[in-house]
């Protein structure tokens, strides 16, 4: 299993090359190498979300409720981001 | 509508207090040139924009303005979590303190309170773009100066980051200013707003 840091880091740049990327599409919504770039990326990050909630805790309330289900609320999991402790 | 991610979108990870920093820092979160301003600009002057593909720009750069502003935040939060009241006084935080103890209360460097007249929405896409210009450069000139004044690289490293993505969004919102003057109708030499005034919306 790869560890928690280092995922994070992935999920990181991912999200950070998307993030990028969607607002270059905004003003460039035809361009073809872009759209290949997103439809690579976007599928590796929602992976690596899964990923993360299966091994530390859920990044969205979506990852939450992918989880199985067990008496405990999962969301609250983990630390909050502005602690430090993540990374 | 929004949904919350549990991450930062670039790591904060600061070992040594400094509330001289979080002083200085802070002006990005509730400052003149801060992050609240721009999210909030952004996310205002959306609604009324005549054209699609700048309204989304608008959602999604006010979007990660507001992640930005986590940033900032958890900087102060890291700078000021083991500050005693000594510390406090020493740094000059101590009136700070006074009021907000270590709490998160956006203000500018100066102390000046956050206030919406930061920033406009003046319902004229040619008028609120070229404000945006402003707005990216204004932020970028704020950590420009604040890589100046601070050693420590743990700040450092989300400062860059900061100022790397005024630059970005800087071109993108020159590219919608580019978008937008070349559809405007072609006798609408002069820029009327075309918000307001439909005829000058756009071209066939």
């Amino acid at each position: 299993m790869t560890d928690p840091t280092s995922l994070l880091n992935e999920i990181n740049a991912v999200s950070f090359a998307l993030s990028d990327l969607t607002l270059y599409l905004d003003t460039h919504p035809d361009c073809s190498q872009g759209l290949a770039l997103f439809q690579e990326l976007a599928p590796r990050r929602k992976q690596l979300l899964e990923e993360y909630a299966r091994s530390s805790s859920p990044l969205t309330i979506d990852c939450a409720a992918g989880l199985p289900e067990t008496d405990h609320f999962s969301w609250l999991d983990g630390p909050m981001p502005w602690e430090g402790g993540m990374f | 509508m929004w949904n919350y991610e549990k991450r930062l979108q670039f790591p904060v990870k600061i070992q040594n207090c400094s509330p001289k920093t979080a002083s200085l820092i802070i002006s990005q979160f509730g400052g003149p040139d801060g992050e609240l301003a721009a999210s909030m600009r952004y996310l205002s002057q959306r609604y009324t924009m005549p054209r699609r593909e700048i309204s989304g720009l608008l959602t999604d750069i006010g979007t990660e303005e507001l992640a930005h502003m986590e940033m900032i935040c958890a900087m102060v939060y890291q700078l000021t979590r083991n500050m005693s009241t000594e510390d406090a006084r020493a740094a000059g935080f101590d009136a700070y303190y006074i009021d907000h103890t270590c709490g998160l209360w956006p203000a500018a460097a100066a102390g000046i309170p956050y206030n919406a007249c930061e920033f406009q929405s003046k319902g004229d896409a040619i008028t609120d773009l070229t404000e945006d210009l402003a707005a990216e450069q204004k932020a970028r000139t704020t950590y420009d100066n604040l890589l100046r004044l601070i050693p420590d690289p743990d700040v450092k490293a989300p400062l860059r980051f900061l100022r790397a993505r005024e630059l970005v969004h800087f071109q993108r919102f020159g590219e919608a200013l580019e978008t937008l003057k070349d559809r405007l109708n072609a006798r609408n030499y002069y820029y009327f707003n075309p918000e307001f005034d439909k005829s000058f919306t756009s071209s066939p």
